[in-house]
């Protein structure tokens, strides 16, 4: 119980100045295409807990991971502009995580 | 209770209705000591999903009594809503309004004309201002609310004044006759219309709205310009088609800003503030645009009447069903149909509802004789069309199949007069249908 408050606690502090749709934009287009697939896919990869855990300590663990799948990625992944977008992208990946029932609307 | 004595103390309390209604918002807790009406399915809600579940109820099985609740005491479509706001030929205020009466008479399911004022679960019993409703089964199609807290935080008054003065159009009625009113006085200047980032009613509805009023400008030669403010990469629905549209018929007056979010507005500069995708630098700036008319579309949310029922929704408020079903998941014997179900990627869409409608009047049918449903071999299917002329329409459909999850296929149709006289085929007999005309 203890943990599930400071998890809800944890999202909503962080999610204070973050937005779902802007970490959206900036996957798409910052990250899309060095990794090949979309936000949703890169999304529904961990859970929100999960999703978490990656973002700790300067999203250190979630840099390892992503440079595993392209190490052209470590520049970006260690500039200001990554830094910048974090949050935002942090917000998006919580929100459509793989325990999350958000269904996208009209998929065409 | 017969059904004709039913309708006539209900027509009664019709006549009465703006008195009713006035004592129901004044008087919110007080409920009338009337003796309870007793019905085996009440549905809540008398647009496009609880009039077919009520037709599809009674066509099923005609001896079911069945009881629609509905404040409304006349019925206006949002589908081809669009048409009327850009003077399309054909399409009048009149052909988008119904009375309930002839599906009523057609039917034969009882009717109440009155808001819902409570709803007890435990006790199976709806409460309006004049009635005392007691229920098997409940079917909630109460359609949408909008949450301008999302835009406007605890700023209620800005709140009132964006309805009032830039009218979502998203909910029949009189944001649909204002917005008429404002598009028939346009001398020139900026038209915009903005669109939430989350789901709402009637995904291809703003894209639309942007053709018909620029059709609109066009015909009349009104020096305006119709700018789409869009959070989306993207159009939320037919992609394609409209980009293609806004070119090739409204390439001066349509302005579609993506990737740009709406932030504010100020009614007495009449300026929005947005915040757009700079993509050359890759961030996100701010920028001030002025308006002459506007159209606000704040994030959308089941009807209060779902909280009302204090029944379960998601953090955005749409309602949580038991998979695969359309029952939800705080009450069995509770159905959510139409635009609050938050369950399934299902379009908000008219066709939607009936087709939703359909399925929970099949397996309300089986439950009450004690026999089971199979939910995942009875999918709903749907078609939309959109007006971009005022001669061509584009169409999507979508059909769906259950595995362990709701799995989605759709075609999508060229622009063409074939598609927009489809249109008026589909709307006529969806209406003809549902109304017994």
């Amino acid at each position: 119980m203890k943990k599930i408050f400071l998890l809800i606690i944890t999202v909503c502090f962080l999610n204070a100045n973050a937005e779902v749709h802007k970490g959206q934009t900036y996957y798409y287009y910052l990250l899309k295409d060095s990794l090949g697939y979309n936000g949703l896919i890169f999304a529904k990869q961990y859970s929100d807990k999960q999703w978490i855990q990656l973002f700790e300590h300067d999203a250190k663990e979630l840099k390892n991971t992503l440079q595993k799948e392209n190490k052209n990625l470590k520049t970006f992944l260690n500039s200001k502009k990554f830094d910048e977008i974090r949050p935002h992208l942090k917000a998006f990946v919580i929100k459509f995580a793989s325990n999350k029932k958000n269904a996208p609307q009209c998929i065409e | 209770m017969l059904r004709r004595n039913f309708f006539k103390v209900s027509a009664a309390t019709a006549a009465l209705l703006q008195t009713s209604n006035l004592l129901a918002s004044s008087n919110k807790k007080t409920k009338t000591q009337n003796k309870a009406i007793k019905t085996t399915v009440a549905i809540c809600g008398g647009g496009f999903a609880g009039l077919s579940a009520a037709k599809f109820l009674k066509e099923l099985n005609p001896s079911l009594d069945v009881t629609l609740i509905e404040k409304r005491n006349s019925f206006m479509s949002c589908p081809l809503s669009n048409g009327w706001l850009g003077e399309v030929k054909g399409i009048t205020y009149e052909s988008l309004n119904f009375d309930y009466n002839s599906a009523v008479n057609k039917y034969g399911y009882n009717f109440i004309n009155e808001a819902i004022i409570d709803i007890n679960r435990d006790g199976k019993t709806i409460y309006t201002a004049n009635n005392v409703i007691k229920y098997d089964y409940m079917i909630m199609a109460p359609g949408i609310d909008y949450n301008y807290k999302k835009l406007f935080q605890n700023d209620t008054k800005k709140a009132k004044e964006s309805l009032l003065k830039a009218p979502p159009g998203l909910k029949p009625g009189s944001e649909h006759l204002a917005l008429k009113r404002m598009i028939k006085n346009f001398k020139g200047g900026n038209f915009v219309l903005t669109i939430p980032h989350e789901a709402y009613k009637c995904p291809p509805a703003p894209y639309e709205r942007a053709c018909m009023i620029a059709n609109y400008f066009k015909k009349n030669d009104i020096q305006g310009k119709v700018i789409i403010i869009d959070p989306r990469i993207k159009p939320g629905a037919k992609p394609k088609q409209f980009i293609k549209a806004f070119k090739e018929f409204y390439p001066n007056i349509i302005e579609y800003r993506n990737l740009t979010n709406f932030k504010d507005v100020d009614f007495n500069k009449k300026m929005i503030s947005v915040e757009f995708f700079d993509k050359k630098e890759m961030t996100y700036k701010t920028q001030d645009i002025l308006f002459e008319e506007a159209s606000i579309i704040p994030p959308n949310k089941a009807n209060n009447l779902i909280n009302i029922a204090k029944i379960d929704t998601y953090t955005q408020g749409w309602v949580k069903l038991r998979q695969p079903t359309f029952r939800t998941l705080s009450d069995e014997d509770v159905y959510v149909i139409g635009d609050a179900q938050g369950e399934y990627p299902f379009p908000k869409s008219g066709q939607m509802a009936n087709s939703c409608a359909y399925i929970v009047a099949l397996e309300l049918t089986q439950r009450l004789k004690g026999k089971s449903f199979d939910y995942k071999n009875n999918m709903p299917g749907n078609v939309c069309y959109s007006m971009v002329t005022d001669k061509k329409s584009v169409s999507i459909t979508h059909s769906y199949t259950f595995t362990n999850k709701v799995n989605v296929s759709s075609v999508t149709s060229k622009i063409d007069k074939i598609t927009a006289q489809s249109s008026k085929t589909w709307y006529t007999g969806l209406t003809s249908d549902i109304f017994g005309l």
